[in-house]
């Protein structure tokens, strides 16, 4: 039986991690691969597709290791590298687009939505979204980016970065709505 | 775009996710991880081996080459001509006309028809650097002069029958000197005469595009041959340089 030693200080173990030590880096892998799968499947619909993301994200994370300046927490450091490459999965595949559309009312509350909601029901209403209003709902209102910080990232406009963020709410709010007159055993006309 | 109260709720609920991988995915990324650590150090060192060892075999090459040529006697000015030619009756006649620098030698066999035998007899018109040193075989000259009179059968090429008529006027204001008692100098100005002409006459076919396509592309072989050298040798230098600076500048 193998002997794997505890290392209760994060940076001594980042430190091992980015000198190569396998046992370092594994232990950061099964502390970290739950929650960075669960952010890479926030983007990527197939569950395989976004473990494959996650692996290639850690794979990054690894090879680069020396670069954590220690700035930050390591967790936000890998969550910025899962995020990126969530989104070049996507790009990938060509299914990001992002159209330039006039927003009607920039202000309009969204505030209606009042239920709890688990995970579950939230990962399936965001797998709904189109791609593109996905991508900055998800970045937006999950990760906390700026506009101008996603309008950099995507290669779009802080003004579609709004736009895309509106209309993601306004579809998220018309389904939970018609879920909620559904559940109730009537539709609404 | 303030932030949305149901945009929190969706925050907080899918940071507390965890979603556990498949299993072997560490085993998957440890595959990964150790087949990257793997490549950059062999690659780096054999090919500076590699681009050293080739590299010297053509810096060798190109030296031995260059010494060889030089130590050739008879590629340097001007070129020298070979004609053989095989007729129907076993009359052979080999010609060699080299430039003025080097030896000239004409060497003639005759066959009498009437014996119908092969009969070589030898007339050696030959020259070297310094004109004081001529010598004309002339016995044999006259018996040469005779069989002249028989044109060529089979003439490979317009240039043997240039040749060949050079020859001809050669000989025959030798042997019309002869009779008159031509000095040695006199015959070295016959033979420097036509050697020019023959140049001339090349050139000529050269401008006019008469020459031989085959002496061309020889020349041109000859050309592209050390062109083609010193082109892969600059290449292999590049590669070679760029090979050790890519090794001392590996940051791994």
């Amino acid at each position: 039986m193998k002997v794997i030693p505890l290392y209760n200080n994060e940076s001594k173990l980042i430190a091992r991690a980015a000198g190569g030590k396998r046992e370092a880096q594994q232990l950061l892998y099964e502390r970290f691969s739950g929650k960075m799968l669960s952010v890479c499947r926030i983007y990527v619909k197939d569950l395989h597709h976004a473990e494959e993301v996650m692996l290639t994200g850690f794979f990054k994370v690894f090879t680069h290791l020396k670069d954590f300046k220690h700035e930050g927490s390591f967790e936000g450091w890998i969550r910025k590298i899962m995020v990126r490459e969530s989104i070049s999965f996507l790009r990938g595949k060509k299914e990001l687009e992002f159209r330039e559309e006039a927003i009607e009312d920039p202000n309009e509350s969204f505030n209606s939505i009042q239920e709890d909601i688990d995970a579950e029901h939230i990962q399936q209403l965001i797998d709904s979204l189109p791609e593109g209003y996905k991508v900055v709902f998800v970045m937006y209102a999950i990760e906390g980016y700026k506009h101008h910080e996603i309008a950099q990232i995507l290669k779009i406009t802080s003004g579609t970065s709004k736009s895309q963020l509106f209309k993601a709410r306004r579809m998220l709010q018309e389904k939970l709505r018609m879920q909620k007159s559904t559940d109730y055993g009537t539709t609404t006309v | 775009m303030a932030r949305q109260q149901f945009e929190d709720r969706f925050r907080d609920s899918l940071e507390q996710r965890e979603i556990k991988p498949s299993t072997g995915s560490w085993e998957q990324l440890a595959g990964r991880l150790d087949a990257s650590e793997k490549k950059p150090t062999p690659i780096f060192w054999w090919i500076g081996i590699a681009a050293t060892i080739v590299g010297g075999i053509l810096i060798y090459s190109l030296v031995f080459t260059f010494n060889s040529n030089i130590n050739s006697p008879g590629m340097v000015n001007a070129p020298s001509e070979e004609v053989f030619q095989e007729k129907g009756e076993g009359e052979q006649e080999k010609i060699m006309i080299a430039s003025e620098e080097l030896v000239e030698e004409i060497v003639e066999s005759t066959n009498k028809p009437s014996e119908e035998k092969m009969v070589q007899s030898k007339t050696q018109i030959t020259k070297v650097a310094a004109p004081s040193q001529s010598f004309i075989a002339s016995a044999e000259t006259k018996e040469v002069e005779e069989e002249k009179s028989l044109t060529p059968v089979e003439t490979k090429t317009p240039e043997e029958l240039r040749f060949r008529s050079k020859l001809e006027e050669v000989i025959a204001e030798v042997s019309a000197n002869e009779n008159k008692d031509a000095t040695d100098a006199e015959i070295d100005a016959l033979l420097y005469n036509a050697a020019g002409e023959i140049s001339l006459e090349q050139n000529r076919d050269y401008l006019t595009g008469s020459i031989d396509a085959g002496d061309l592309l020889f020349d041109v072989e000859m050309e592209l041959e050390q062109s083609f050298r010193e082109k892969v040798f600059d290449l292999l230098k590049e590669g070679y340089s760029k090979a050790r600076t890519a090794v001392a500048n590996r940051s791994y």
